[in-house]
């Protein structure tokens, strides 16, 4: 019945120090933590080698683009962040990241996550469907409304209506958060129970899988 | 003390222990509760279902060992989907950076039913960026990936000869933990290149993704666990999510006893003047 | 002008990035696009060079321990070990090699499977003390997850039939409407602050002088 392998115990005893964490803090968890830290710092460095290596030192090296070689100066520029004294150095590939990531999201938020979004929330309401396809479809385009009004606009003059809105949009984002709640829930309980299907039947060959 | 504050200052450490009896149970002793395939799942399936031979499909393992149970099974269930249909070509990439060594484990245990490696199925590995990464790789994929996991260079892959940018491919499928994820995917390869996408999710992700397949910008998405096993029910399979299911089930019951006791308890705890 | 040329780099890379979206200037190695591409490679560069920061970090933070013989010492050379163990395995035989292969199935899968686990002992105990239906707010969260957790486990429709598909109109419809709301806000805040940072008036990825 108990036959793995030394992997397989490994892996047990370590889900099983892990576990002993929610009795508290304890030497052998601490132990744990930090090997699992320096792994994932490791494989950071290592899967950024690779990339540095294929994508830079390769192409520098075998056909000659010496441009290349900015790039990597301003990669190395971000180390200089650990010297006080040449810390400003670091803003320089700071900048550059910052930019390209500031220019991709605009250039893709306004159709994918703006117009894209209105334009599905204009349904056409019917009933042809059932009752509780047609209250959606109202639901769809007044929540949409309700909530956007919601975050831009609070209501220090007591506008008339506005109070109701707001209280709709805060309804409807009730019901979103709620709904977020649940799918965790399943979400976490799925963590745990991989951890058992691993215990029980990898380790203690208890259930087939 | 009354009744109701002691349940409602009830030790953790019980709560814990009903936990872990109350999951292993069915893991132990399992049931096999039926299971209805959801709208959007079954989307997915047919998609993949309807691609003809010489199809190119890219999957994305973008997840970590942290949601390694609730997408792991998502990733075998369509993988397995995939190798089994005949000439559509497989490209897997990751734009985190634990996703190749997932998808190198996946692909040493799964039947991959005559497919061959560089000719029908590759893995490309992972490349930084975020973002960035994902719109470099729509625009000019060997220039993104010079070399694959396995660090073949890419112009000595074959299936990889007519395949340069987002425009030859003809379904984009992401196993998505997080950022980035669904809308990276939607700004900077489904919108520009019109890519039909799809997305296997951890469960707390499904909300906040409804909107895009409502909108049309997404075939379809798998729910967590949930989701791995009905796509396993609609591929005939028995895999480690549908096993699942039936302590999914009882975990959810315990959790929802314990809101009701808590209620209870504190509001009669309140009319009785004892909790506050 | 230690700050005013990381912000003009900013907003010349932001900016072709952007451009390259909507026009077509230029042919060959002298259009926008082939500027766009070449930025956004090197990018990828620089960003595997970010890769190693955190690890640098450790290191420093973690020799500091050990050097000050601070409580739990011996817990920092077993993460400095790791990593630079793994690192030296990773970057030299590859991630892709058996070695290395073998140790991250064994050590960094369970351990990090293990650790995010534990959230669903955390999501229980929280929901038992804290969710608590004390305003209507919190009532309608409550109903909805309620209903949602119900509707998402194959026993919910055992004790009602409904269940399923009042969960899944909740997700269609009312769920929906309230993402959406936040999606549509998010992408108008990611916009204003794009151009706050494109433009220079937002330089807090600068540092401080």
């Amino acid at each position: 019945m108990l036959g793995p392998t030394f992997a397989t115990w490994l892996g047990a005893i370590l889900t099983l120090v892990v576990f002993s964490f929610l009795f508290g803090e304890n030497p052998a968890w601490r132990f744990v933590e930090h090997v699992y830290i320096g792994f994932t710092a490791a494989h950071a460095i290592s899967m950024g080698w690779r990339n540095i290596d294929s994508l830079a030192v390769k192409p520098i090296a075998n056909e000659s683009r010496l441009y290349l070689l900015i790039p990597c100066i301003l990669g190395v520029m971000l180390y200089s962040r650990f010297f006080p004294r040449y810390s400003w150095l670091s803003r320089y590939p700071m900048a550059f990241l910052i930019g390209c990531g500031t220019g991709m999201i605009l250039k893709g938020v306004m159709e994918a996550q703006f117009i894209s979004q209105i334009r599905a929330s204009v349904v056409p309401i019917v009933f042809d469907n059932g009752l509780m396809e047609g209250i959606g479809s109202i639901v769809i385009i007044l929540g949409t409304i309700c909530v956007l009004l919601y975050f831009y606009f609070s209501d220090p003059d007591g506008v008339p209506g506005l109070k109701q809105i707001r209280s709709f949009g805060r309804f409807i984002m009730m019901i979103a958060f709620g709904a977020t709640f649940g799918n965790a829930v399943m979400g976490e309980m799925t963590l745990f129970i991989g951890r058992l299907q691993f215990l029980y039947g990898e380790w203690l060959n208890l259930m087939k899988i | 003390m009354s009744v109701w504050d002691k349940l409602l200052s009830l030790d953790r450490r019980w709560i814990y222990l009903i936990l872990f009896v109350v999951v292993s149970y069915p893991l132990l002793f399992p049931i096999g509760l039926p299971l209805t395939v959801s709208r959007e799942t079954h989307r997915v399936y047919d998609y993949i279902e309807s691609l003809p031979p010489e199809s190119v499909v890219v999957v994305s393992f973008d997840y970590s060992p942290s949601s390694y149970a609730e997408q792991h099974p998502q990733a075998v269930a369509i993988m397995n989907h995939l190798m089994r249909k005949p000439g559509v070509k497989i490209i897997c990439t990751a734009f985190w950076e634990q996703g190749p060594m997932l998808c190198e484990e996946l692909l040493e245990s799964i039947d991959t039913h005559g497919k061959e490696y560089g000719k029908d199925y590759v893995n490309l590995g992972f490349v930084p960026g975020g973002e960035t990464a994902m719109s470099a790789f729509a625009g000019d994929i060997p220039k993104t990936f010079p070399v694959d996991h396995r660090k073949n260079p890419i112009d000595t892959l074959p299936m990889m000869a007519d395949i340069k940018t987002a425009n030859d491919i003809d379904f984009f499928i992401s196993i998505a933990a997080g950022s980035p994820g669904v809308p990276e995917i939607v700004r900077q390869i489904e919108g520009p290149y019109k890519v039909p996408f799809a997305a296997g999710l951890v469960a707390i992700s499904v909300p906040i993704s409804m909107p895009y397949v409502q909108s049309g910008q997404m075939v379809g998405l798998l729910a967590g666990l949930r989701g791995a096993a009905e796509y396993e029910q609609l591929l005939d399979m028995k895999g480690t999510a549908t096993v699942g299911m039936d302590a999914i089930s009882f975990s959810h019951i315990v959790v929802l006893v314990f809101i009701i006791i808590s209620n209870v308890a504190y509001f009669l705890g309140r009319h009785k003047g004892g909790a506050k | 002008m230690k700050k005013e040329v990381p912000t003009i780099t900013t907003f010349v890379v932001g900016v072709i990035v952007i451009l390259d979206y909507f026009f077509q200037l230029g042919t060959g190695t002298l259009s926008l696009e082939y500027f766009s591409r070449e930025i956004q490679n090197w990018m990828l560069i620089v960003a595997a060079f970010a890769m190693g920061l955190a690890a640098i970090n450790l290191i420093r933070l973690h020799v500091v321990q050990i050097r000050q013989r601070k409580t739990g010492w011996y817990n920092s050379v077993a993460l400095i070990i790791t990593l630079v163990v793994m690192s030296i395995i990773g970057i030299s035989m590859g991630t892709d090699s058996p070695l290395y292969r073998y140790w991250y199935n064994a050590l960094l899968v369970p351990i990090d499977a293990t650790i995010f686990s534990l959230l669903a002992f955390y999501i229980t105990s929280a929901a038992y003390r804290a969710f608590r239906a004390r305003n209507f707010d919190a009532a309608v969260l409550l109903v909805t997850a309620f209903i949602v957790m119900l509707g998402r486990a194959p026993i919910g429709e055992q004790i009602w039939s409904s269940a399923p598909s009042v969960a899944n109109w909740i997700m269609d419809y009312p769920n929906m409407a309230g993402q959406r709301g936040i999606i549509i806000g998010s992408a108008i805040g990611a916009v204003s602050l794009g151009l706050r940072i494109l433009v220079g008036m937002e330089r807090t990825y600068l540092g401080q002088d």
